[in-house]
């Protein structure tokens, strides 16, 4: 568990990258949205709503995967086993993912006390992932990083064990697959029985709870690939 | 026991044969050069004992079990390559902090004496280092992390002469108190040859020699003189290469040198010197093609 956490800090060491950024990037997002929000005199009732947030979250994957083909050549040289390195690689991803959720959910109360900043804005309490349960609230928040981040992970797993092809040849592979699907649903006119089955599940299910299946899945299959990876 | 243990070792990749049949023993304790040209499976070699590639045929041990994704044997080794990339965020204080941790011997006195040494700024992000300072980080950690096995791939490229001086010293001085076992990888094989104590020589992925370095020495001999007496001479040995010049020839042989053949040879007029441990790799390399 020790050698776990020692790997962990080369995930976490130049802070720069892992923190500076995303959350930087963030503030950003949300100064230019309070500047144009303010300057906007009255914005029609619903309008005050910003995808900025999802900054944040595709820096976060973004740097997620870079975790991977970067840090990972480096702790192979330094004697730290694929296994190890992924465990580290997972700790690392979960504690953030729980951590960022804390801050979001904070961010979100204050948002609220404010009233939006002073001016009805809507960055942090965006509407259907704003829920009425605190803890509910933080999950909603940090499941999409898991999401994100442990399929960037494994696509980067992908790319540093089967090179660029093996990157492109999967990425046809999905085309192929998906396309063919979609055309045997259109085919057999599916897409009503789908649209049907989604806006059954319950708000929870699709902001969590599937979220994190996915997740678990491609982090099980990033752990199986890197095992016979070779930087 | 031993250190490293080959038996048949084999790797392919593909249609090439990086390492064909290899067999030896690394023991504890002693300096390794790890020789051969470009290509002949140093690396290869190398990273198969630190587990950083598979899929081999034969055996392969490490302090008695297999490398790959072996924590406990793998902290007993440290890798040091010239190819070592690292994160484009990291700071050179940032790499050797990580290291402590990991190198369970590691001596971080000693470690910052070396960075005094090498002039290596803390705070400069490792990226923006010259290939110089990027050869003294990986040396720094090979020697301050003080593994019971440590390797160095070409760790002396980048350095001037002074620095690799440095190195060799505080290697020689170091090794001295902590004795370990050490596995030096380079073309330049005579700065290192004092070093030595046992050579492995590697040719197109089979292992061509396996001896101490003293014996090789002796082992390996130039004869010149005149071309009818050193014929007669090289005819008891294993010619290695032969060179005519008019009425005088050189040969480079290979055999056992006692004293009886060396009054043997002085008696025919012929002038025996030893090669150096750099003409000796040479000739032993490139025998095949001289005699094809």
């Amino acid at each position: 568990m020790t050698r776990i956490l020692d790997v962990a800090r080369m995930h976490t060491i130049a802070r720069v990258g892992q923190l500076d950024w995303p959350w930087g990037i963030m503030a950003i997002s949300l100064g230019v949205n309070l500047l144009i929000f303010a300057s906007v005199d009255e914005a029609a009732p619903g309008k005050n709503t910003t995808g900025g947030l999802l900054s944040l979250y595709i820096v976060c994957a973004i740097i997620a995967a870079a975790s991977i083909s970067q840090v990972f050549p480096f702790a192979l040289g330094m004697g730290v086993t694929r296994r190890t390195f992924y465990l580290a690689t997972v700790l690392v991803n979960v504690v953030q993912a729980v951590v960022y959720g804390v801050l979001l959910y904070l961010l979100n109360l204050i948002e609220g006390a404010t009233g939006g900043f002073g001016i009805e804005l809507r960055f942090f309490r965006i509407p259907y992932i704003d829920v009425d349960n605190g803890l509910l609230q933080i999950a909603v928040y940090a499941v999409p990083f898991l999401f994100l981040n442990f399929l960037s992970v494994f696509v980067s797993v992908w790319y540093v064990r089967f090179g660029m092809n093996g990157l492109l040849g999967a990425g046809a592979a999905l085309i192929l697959v998906t396309g063919l699907l979609v055309a045997l649903i259109t085919w057999q006119g599916w897409f009503g029985a789908i649209w049907q089955w989604l806006s059954s599940q319950h708000q929870i299910s699709l902001l969590v709870g599937w979220p994190a299946l996915v997740a678990a899945a491609a982090a099980l299959g990033g752990m199986a690939a890197i095992r016979r990876a070779n930087a | 026991m031993s250190v490293v243990a080959a038996a048949g070792l084999t790797k392919r990749f593909g249609e090439v044969t990086a390492l064909d049949d290899v067999t030896f023993t690394l023991t504890g304790n002693k300096i390794y050069g790890l020789l051969g040209r470009n290509g002949a499976g140093k690396t290869t070699l190398m990273q198969l004992i630190t587990g950083q590639n598979n899929g081999i045929s034969g055996d392969l041990t490490l302090f008695g079990e297999r490398p790959y994704e072996n924590e406990r044997a793998l902290s007993r080794v440290v890798f040091i390559k010239e190819s070592q990339t690292y994160p484009t965020t990291y700071q050179v204080r940032h790499v050797l902090s990580l290291a402590r941790r990991l190198f369970p011997n590691w001596d971080e006195d000693f470690a910052q004496s070396l960075v005094d040494d090498f002039d290596l700024p803390r705070k400069r992000n490792v990226r923006k280092l010259s290939r110089g300072m990027l050869s003294a980080l990986g040396v720094t950690i090979g020697l301050a992390a003080r593994a019971p096995l440590t390797f160095f791939d070409e760790p002396y490229l980048g350095p001037d002469a002074v620095a690799r001086q440095l190195f060799y010293d505080r290697l020689l001085a170091d090794y001295a108190e902590n004795p370990r076992t050490v596995v030096l990888s380079t073309h330049l094989i005579d700065e290192v040859a004092d070093l030595i104590e046992h050579v492995l020589l590697l040719d197109r992925g089979k292992l061509l020699l396996d001896a101490p370095s003293d014996e090789l020495r002796g082992e390996v001999m130039e004869a010149s003189g005149p071309a009818g007496a050193v014929d007669e001479f090289a005819a008891a040995h294993r010619v290695l290469h032969r060179g005519q010049l008019g009425g005088a020839v050189r040969a480079s042989l290979r055999g056992s040198f006692d004293n009886a053949e060396r009054m043997r040879a002085r008696k025919l007029g012929i002038d025996l010197a030893p090669l150096s441990l750099q003409q000796a790799v040479v000739r032993l390399t490139t025998e095949r093609t001289n005699t094809r």
